[in-house]
């Protein structure tokens, strides 16, 4: 049987800590005042990189001001606790974490995500790959659940609130042994609707989509813009209250991309659904979205929050490009998302043969 | 006319190669099998090999006509046939429920994991003794000894491909709320189907070892019991003779499996 203090951690089972824990032990009998003055020391070092990390988001005066507000709310404790739930809005997020745990070790993949959404408003979350913005889809989707913070869907808090959602995954993931009816009809097939009034909704916004005559077809045989377009139906039979768009464009050619943005965009305006688009691409952001929030990884956490310009919100995927205010917030959230905050201009390569 | 369409002419170029490559394939094989029948009948003419237990191809020839014609053959076949593809039936089918029970319980599968690995590294036609006594001599314990190899093997492969079907299409089907066994109806299920039938293949060998060596132990009818009769009375033109019905029965179960593998895997073999 060991020792009960052979069980703490650093003086036990690590070796390399002992002259430490020797030399520590030593201070606290020895001479007090040194032994106090490293644990000053620790605590100073630890508030400053975190204030540190903190100022390093500061761009203008305007944001120092605003940075030392919040620094003394904090101070005064005025900004601790969870913030008041919105209860106009249909979707809130509030601090929500996510971890995942293995045997011997976490990761934390979403830190402290609070953002809200209104009925009919279209928003973004962009940020590099791994930033965990996947993950708060499947979160609201409730594919899988948060470690921490709380989920609000018109003011009542999940999982007792339970909206329809309608989910769209990068690639489509249609059923390959069932025909792109069927596919699309999986839904309400699951919410034991199986009326003739769905399925002929069904075919209607298939033939709008321009997929009428495949209705008896296995995806297989489709192109993969195709298989995207009856995987956007399928997430939009249900009629479901928000919709999720996880990268659907990435998988395909610009050109059909630019295309299928265009659809998509016009049916949801129609429908005025409510969507939260995942990308990665700046400019399938500012073309589709209201709002833009810009995440960053490890953990992943929200930076900045956009407001797109209401004149780029009406054009369309393909014209939004020319628009002079495009370009504006294109560089705007490129400085954001960049880690040296530069925009790639003059090439820096010197050819070898120019050299005399 | 088609003909001097130079894409036609070029398909029939390739088609004639095509064909004359078979010919040349099937025609070794028919070399092939002619030579190793005249080798033995040669060199157990010769006394070469013991003609007592190697006997010659006239010999069994004779033997599987005369055999075949009275009908005495055909009866233990019969029963040999009937016992394996029962057997192949319970086993396949226990094997996918099994799978398919652990699949609803992942604790369960953790609890059974140990004794899972324990029965398929143990080989089972060892148990067999056992099944004779507890279920008594007769077919019953033949079928259950070949379901018994055959439900094993599959739990194990069917439970695999059930775990490893690609999580999206859960997720896709989660997003809509579904239960677990309309995950496992409309998703999980059909995913696993080619591996499903690829342990169709395997149990179809399985079964035929369960069989053949049920009825070594314990039989008065099949084609393993006239094998070890033939033996016992050093019949072995017996011997040989119904070890080539069993080798080509067997083979034929095998071509009807692997047809209905080509019809039911149309449309899920493809995107996983």
């Amino acid at each position: 049987m060991k020792e009960k203090w052979m069980q703490y951690p650093a003086a036990g089972r690590s070796p390399q800590w002992r002259p430490v824990f020797l030399l520590a032990g030593y201070s606290v009998f020895f001479s007090p005042n040194s032994c106090l003055w490293a644990l000053t020391h620790f605590l100073l070092q630890h508030r400053m990189n975190k204030t540190m990390r903190y100022a390093e988001g500061l761009e203008s005066s305007e944001n120092v001001l605003y940075f030392l507000n919040e620094l003394l709310e904090r101070r005064l404790g005025l900004s601790q606790g969870p913030k008041e739930v919105d209860q106009m809005a249909l979707l809130t997020l509030n601090q929500v974490t996510h971890h995942y745990f293995t045997k011997n070790d976490y990761t934390k993949t979403l830190d402290n995500i609070t953002f809200s959404i209104d009925e009919g408003e279209f928003i973004t979350l962009l940020g590099p790959s791994e930033c965990g913005k996947s993950t708060i889809l499947s979160i609201i989707a409730r594919i899988i659940g948060h470690t921490d913070g709380a989920i609000y869907v018109n003011g009542s808090p999940l999982p007792e609130a339970d909206p329809d959602i309608g989910y769209m995954p990068q690639q489509d993931y249609l059923f390959p042994w069932k025909t792109i009816l069927d596919n699309v009809l999986i839904g309400p097939k699951i919410r034991h609707d199986q009326s003739e009034e769905t399925k002929e909704q069904a075919i209607q916004l298939l033939d709008h989509v321009g997929l009428s005559k495949m209705t008896d077809v296995f995806p297989d045989s489709l192109s993969n813009g195709m298989r995207q377009r009856a995987a956007f139906i399928r997430a939009l039979i249900i009629n479901p209250k928000i919709l999720l768009l996880d990268e659907p464009f990435a998988a395909l050619d610009y050109q059909t991309k630019l295309k299928l943005e265009d659809l998509v965009q016009d049916l949801l305006r129609y429908y005025q659904k409510t969507s939260i688009l995942v990308t990665h691409d700046i400019g399938e952001a500012i073309a589709m979205s209201d709002r833009i929030i810009v995440m960053d990884a490890n953990p992943g956490s929200i930076v900045k929050t956009f407001e797109v310009p209401l004149e780029l919100r009406d054009e369309t995927p393909f014209l939004v490009q020319r628009h002079p205010k495009y370009q504006l917030l294109f560089d705007k959230i490129w400085r954001q998302l960049d880690k040296d905050k530069s925009i790639p201009s003059q090439s820096k390569v010197v050819s070898p043969y120019d050299k005399t | 006319m088609t003909r001097h369409n130079p894409d036609q002419q070029l398909l029939h170029d390739y088609k004639r190669r095509a064909k004359r490559e078979q010919r040349l394939v099937f025609a070794w094989q028919i070399v092939l099998l002619v030579s190793f029948l005249s080798l033995w009948e040669l060199a157990s003419r010769m006394n070469w090999v013991d003609p007592l237990i190697f006997r010659s191809p006239a010999d069994i020839y004779h033997m599987l006509t005369e055999k075949l014609t009275n009908g005495t053959m055909l009866t233990h076949m019969q029963v040999t046939l009937l016992e394996t593809i029962a057997s192949f039936l319970i086993g396949t089918i226990l094997g996918i429920v099994m799978a398919s029970i652990l699949w609803f319980s992942e604790r369960l599968t953790r609890i059974m994991d140990p004794y899972l690995v324990v029965m398929n590294a143990m080989p089972k036609v060892a148990l067999g003794p056992i099944i004779i006594v507890a279920i008594g001599p007769g077919y019953v314990s033949i079928i259950t000894m070949g379901a018994v190899i055959s439900a094993v093997v599959t739990t194990l492969i069917v439970h695999t491909a059930f775990r490893e079907v690609n999580q999206n299409y859960i997720n896709v089907l989660k997003s809509f709320k579904a239960s677990r066994g309309q995950i496992f109806k409309e998703a999980v299920l059909p995913a696993a189907i080619p591996a499903m039938i690829s342990t169709l293949k395997i149990n179809v060998r399985l079964s035929w070892i369960g069989v053949v060596v049920g009825e070594f132990l314990v039989s008065r009818e099949g084609l393993g019991y006239l094998i070890v009769y033939g033996v016992h009375v050093f019949d072995f033109s017996l011997v040989i003779a119904s070890l080539i019905l069993i080798a080509l029965s067997a083979a034929l179960m095998y071509k009807f499996v692997e047809q209905i593998e080509k019809m039911l895997l149309k449309h899920s073999s493809n995107s996983f």
